[in-house]
This record gives structure tokens, C-alpha cells and sequence, in this order.
């Protein structure tokens, strides 16, 4: 029993703990990309390129603490690479910077001009890869979405989203067919820069076949969880329907 | 069992919790990146304030408290479609700017991921005075005697004539509500009567910019004057709210006014399944706007129209939801030529199918109705 207690005090931390300063974090990289430090070592960033026109810069505190959304939001930056100047992004909701970059070949170097915060003087950083950044943490919460860098990339993944959930409806297995909702709403979101470069007369539609797809993956969401295996059947149809009508919206064909 | 077997299955036991591998994945938990007073706040104060604000018609969303108490009943509505209350979609079609594709994931997110409130802010979310949305009206007529509510009623219709010298042998194009009572006014309609029926001069929403016809289309008034018909509704038995006097404001049209009638497309549509409905045009008209009258309350109708030549040209798309009549007006009047014909694509499912998820527990009618107005 004494040793069944002292098992449990290990597993589940109780009464308070003493207020220590957090260790500093290695310089190591985490995620299969290239570490570097900014601001006097008290941030540490990782430069990583998984793949074609995608590069991603996560910053963690230097003690390895994820940083708040407010303190990202201080940050700026833009990537130079291919012979082009991209800003970075912050995708709020993964936390993470983001720039479109060109396609490159390998060997590659990608700088970075990042400012931690807006009064904060611009530090130069440069990563150079030798490969694309394979992740082997194995701890990553969800794999990072790939979001194809061009209109037909993100329609063809809508697609193959929606023929894969078609498949597994037609032989009955319902139980992962949420597996890819996150990532539609994602790709939908994506769409938004292309709504303008439709032309005037297509644009409302264009925007209420998004609407719909949004709508459709969230009424999927409920039915998985709360509904019966009709109205999830049911829901899928109305999702797979607005797909196909986003991708004629945008210009593509329906399957 | 002894001490030992169950100090060892105790801490096993906790083990097995804690590990990762004894998660169900049914599917993954959201958990909101959004918190409500930067980023939530002020879309809900853009898209549904004024309906949603405190003394609005509809339950309050715009503080924190109100909000996370909603948050189940907000995911139905947003995710049903049933809110934002728009139900018609068409490149054709004039409408205002609609909740973005970005606003509603950010909605769903926040309200299915936990619903965190964030760093509260010193923003208090106001409400302009409503007013007259098309300007200064050329009259105003006032509801001649208050409406009482009765105490022991949380819904209500009162019909009031109004008629003035000053709209004998006037044409009108457009008609607004002011509300003296805005969180009991629901909806209301102004309507011409006739022997044979009505004609809906407007149809009225709150806080709607009520909608003008193109084409100089226009409605006579006759020497029996408009009806007002007002559709009431409170959330509670609150007693301190119980008598509305709106008025009505008036826009004249153009002085070369253009009458317009009703093609009324009715059938009678499946419980469930799919309908197609043809109507044929017998003599050249140009619609300027159509109203979904009645029909399944989760019926998804598509109109579309196809010329002599078979050519098709879809019209609109549309939900046939009870309890928010519109107009919805064309941009620009659609010429229907004589021998085409209107296809009325009507989708249902089942009576009650989706209320467990969605909370929509109107069935409507099985009898599908929807008018044109057209001119010409």
C-alpha cells in the first residue's frame, strides 16, 4: 500500500509547488527542422521545410514554453528565399509562422528577418538544408496540415478528402470518416484569397459554397459525436454535395 | 482481495487512465484558439447584434455570461443555417454581406472548443438607435391604438388597417417598420387585400435594410388602404414589456412607377426525397424578386430557369425555413421569355430528422409554395 501511494504521488502531483525558475531549453531542434536562437537566447525558434513552398517557424519560449497568442501577434518577419521576399504569418490556430515560398532545390537556404517584437531590431537568420525536415518526435499533438500552395493542389486535396469519405461510407465504416475534418476546414479556409480572383458575378456564389462546405464539416462534427448513424451518413452527403459545388465554384470539375 | 492486490490494482488502474493508449479517439476534441472578447465578441456584435443584444428580440449573446450559457444552441443554429437568417443564395440575387466561411469556423471553434472567455476587455458592446434604414419615409402612419400583449401569452398577431389621404392612388416601392418595442416585434408584413388574396407589399425582418425592387416596380395602394400585420413574440412572461405602437414608414416610387404581380409556383412535395416542379412561362415577364411562401421546413429548393432552347440559368438556391419571410430581389430584373420555363429542384428529409442535433422542430408543409414578382 505505502508503495501504491507513493507510485500514485508520483503520477499525480498533489499540494503546491515551490515556484522555481524554469530550466533553459537545449538548443535542439524538436521537430526535425534547424534551431536558432533570437533575442538574446530568450526565444528559440525552428526553421522547418517538410515540404515544396512551405515554411514553417514555430517560437517557444527559451525555457521550451509555448508562447501566448498575444506575444506571437507582437512578432513580425519575412522569409527571402528563391530571390523573393514572403512575410510570415501566424496561423493562430496552430501557433505557429508561416510563409508561401518558392519552389527550391536542394541543397536550400532560407533566411529569415524576424523581429520579436515591434520595437525589437531585426535579427538576421539563415537555415540552410541539406533535406526536407522529417519530424521523428512521434509526439506531435496532430500532424501539421499540408495546404497545397496553389488553387488546383487545395481543390484535388478536397477531392481526395471527399472520395475517401465516400468510399468508406459505401462500405459502412462511419467510425473514421471525422478523420478528415479538420483538414477540409482547413483547405476551405484556405480558399478565401482565391474568392477575389473569381470573377465579380461568381463571387457570392463562390463564398456560399465555402459557407456551406464549413457548415457541412461542423453538422458532421455533431452527428459523429451526438447523432445516430443516418443522420452521419446523411451528414457526409450534405459535406460531399458542397464540396462539389465549391469545386465548380472555383472553377473546377465535380467527381 | 488484500491490501497489496489492491494497492496494485489501484495504481494500475490510474495507470491505464493516464495512458494515451486507453483514450477513445472517437474523434478529436476541439479546443478553441479563439477567446470571446478578442475575437468572438466582435462578431457576434457585427452579424447578429442588434437581435442578440440585451432588450433585442432574440436571446442575448453579446456579453460572455450570455454567451458560453448559448453555446449549444448557438452550434445548432450556425451549423443548421438556420442563423444568420438569410435562406436564399444566387449570383443573382442582391444581398447584404453574409457571416464569412472564416466568422463561422471561428463560432463553432470557440463554442465547441471550450468556450474560453480570454482577457476581458473595456469594450462594452452597444446598439445604435435603430433608424429609418432608406432614409426619411414619405409618410409615416402610426399603429392607431397600442398593442397589448395578454399577460398569460408569449406570442401574438395584431392586424391593424392603416390608411392616410396622403397614399390614395400612391405608388409604393418600399415600406420600413420602426418599432416602439423592438424586443417584442418579431416580424411583420404589409399587405394589400384583394377578393382574391393579398399582395405582400413588404415583408419585414428586424433590422433588416428593407429591400427595393428594381425596375421601378411598384404596388397601388387602394382606396381601402394597406394592413399591417404584426407578429409579436416575448422570451419570458416578463410584465414589463407588453404594448408595441409602431409605425410604418412609406417610400413613393419613381414617377413612372412599373405594377408588379405574383407567379405562384405551388405542389405538393414528398415527405422526403427529391421533387422537381416545372413551371411553364406563358407570357414574357421580368422577375424582380422571389418569396418562398411555405413548404418543408428542411426543404432546399433550387430554381432554375431554362429557355425554349434547353439552355439552363440557375436563379437561386434557397431554404424554405418558416418564420423569417423575405423578399429576396434580384440585382437585376431576369427576363423570363414566353415558353420557358421555371424548375423547381425541391430536397427534403424526413419530418424531425435532424431536430436532436440541430433543434429545428418545425415541420412546416408538405405543400411547397414560392412566388415570383414580376413585372412587364
Amino acid at each position: 500500500m505505502r508503495a501504491a501511494i507513493l507510485t500514485l504521488a508520483v503520477l499525480c502531483p498533489i499540494g503546491n509547488a515551490t515556484a522555481q525558475q524554469a530550466p533553459h531549453f537545449p538548443h535542439e531542434s524538436r521537430f526535425g527542422g534547424i534551431f536558432a536562437s533570437a533575442a538574446g537566447d530568450a526565444l528559440h525558434l525552428e526553421g522547418i521545410w517538410a515540404a515544396q513552398r512551405r515554411f514553417k517557424l514555430l517560437v517557444i519560449d527559451g525555457s521550451g514554453a509555448p508562447l501566448t497568442l498575444d506575444q506571437l501577434r507582437s512578432m513580425r518577419g519575412k522569409v527571402v528565399a528563391g530571390g523573393r521576399e514572403t512575410p510570415l504569418v501566424l496561423l493562430e490556430a496552430d501557433s505557429y509562422f508561416e510563409a508561401r515560398i518558392p519552389t527550391l532545390t536542394l541543397p536550400a537556404t532560407i533566411a529569415v528577418q524576424f523581429q520579436s517584437s515591434p520595437t525589437a531590431s531585426i535579427e538576421g537568420l539563415t537555415f540552410t538544408f541539406a533535406g526536407y525536415s522529417i519530424d521523428t518526435s512521434g509526439d506531435a499533438a496532430e500532424a501539421p496540415i499540408e495546404i497545397p500552395a496553389t488553387l488546383e493542389g487545395i481543390i484535388q486535396a478536397l477531392r481526395i478528402d471527399q472520395q475517401d469519405g465516400r468510399a468508406r461510407v459505401a462500405r459502412g465504416d462511419l467510425s473514421a470518416l471525422t478523420e478528415s475534418e479538420h483538414r477540409i476546414r482547413e483547405l476551405v479556409t484556405a480558399l478565401e484569397p482565391y474568392v477575389s480572383a473569381r470573377p465579380e458575378e461568381s463571387r457570392r456564389g463562390a463564398e456560399a459554397a465555402r459557407l456551406r462546405v464549413m457548415r457541412g464539416v461542423w453538422l458532421l462534427h455533431i452527428a459523429f459525436d451526438y447523432g445516430n448513424a443516418a443522420q452521419t451518413r446523411e451528414a457526409f452527403s450534405r459535406l460531399s454535395a458542397a464540396i462539389d459545388d465549391t469545386i465548380a465554384a472555383f472553377g473546377g470539375v465535380a467527381q | 482481495m488484500t491490501a497489496r492486490r489492491m494497492a496494485i490494482a489501484l495504481v494500475m488502474t490510474i495507470a491505464v487512465l493516464l495512458s494515451p493508449l486507453a483514450i477513445v479517439d472517437a474523434h478529436r476534441p476541439v479546443v478553441s484558439p479563439y477567446t470571446f472578447h478578442r475575437d468572438i465578441q466582435p462578431i457576434i456584435e457585427k452579424r447578429c447584434g442588434p437581435c442578440h443584444a440585451p432588450g433585442g428580440v432574440s436571446m442575448p449573446l453579446l456579453r460572455f455570461e450570455d454567451a458560453r450559457a448559448n453555446t449549444w444552441p448557438m452550434r445548432q443554429a450556425l451549423m443548421s443555417g438556420r442563423m444568420p437568417p438569410w435562406y436564399a443564395e444566387g449570383d443573382l440575387l442582391k444581398a447584404p454581406e453574409q457571416i464569412s466561411t472564416r466568422e463561422l469556423n471561428m463560432l463553432m471553434t470557440w463554442a465547441a472548443g471550450g468556450a474560453p472567455e480570454g482577457v476581458a476587455t473595456n469594450h462594452d458592446a452597444t446598439v445604435t438607435a435603430r433608424a429609418w434604414a432608406l432614409g426619411k419615409p414619405d409618410v409615416i402612419l402610426t399603429m392607431p391604438v397600442p398593442f397589448r400583449f395578454d399577460p398569460a401569452t408569449t406570442e401574438a398577431t395584431h392586424e391593424v388597417k392603416l390608411s392616410s389621404r396622403a397614399l390614395q392612388g400612391r405608388w409604393i416601392r418600399a415600406a420600413d417598420l420602426m418599432a416602439e418595442a423592438p424586443s417584442i416585434v418579431r416580424r411583420a408584413e404589409v399587405v394589400i387585400k384583394r377578393p382574391s388574396g393579398e399582395d405582400v407589399v413588404a415583408l419585414w425582418q428586424p433590422n433588416d435594410v428593407p429591400p427595393t425592387l428594381e425596375g421601378n416596380a411598384a404596388f397601388l395602394v387602394p382606396s381601402s388602404g394597406l394592413v399591417l400585420r404584426v407578429h409579436y413574440q416575448r422570451q419570458t412572461l416578463d410584465p414589463a414589456v407588453l404594448s408595441d405602437r409602431s409605425s410604418l414608414g412609406i417610400y413613393f416610387a419613381s414617377p413612372t412607377p412599373v405594377p408588379v404581380r405574383s407567379l405562384e409556383i405551388a405542389e405538393s412535395v414528398p415527405a422526403s426525397g427529391d421533387r422537381v416542379i416545372v413551371k411553364r412561362i406563358d407570357r414574357q415577364v421580368r422577375a424582380v424578386a422571389l418569396r418562398p411562401v411555405d413548404g418543408p421546413a428542411d426543404g432546399e429548393a433550387r430554381l432554375t430557369l431554362i429557355d425554349a432552347s434547353g439552355a439552363r440559368r440557375p436563379l437561386a438556391r434557397m431554404q424554405l425555413r418558416g418564420g423569417w419571410a423575405r423578399r429576396y430581389v434580384f440585382a437585376k430584373p431576369v427576363l423570363l421569355p414566353a415558353g420557358s420555363r421555371i424548375e423547381v429542384s425541391i430536397t427534403t428529409t424526413p419530418p424531425g430528422f435532424w431536430t436532436t442535433l440541430t433543434g429545428d422542430s418545425q415541420t412546416g408543409s408538405q405543400r411547397l409554395r414560392l412566388a415570383l414578382d414580376v413585372i412587364g
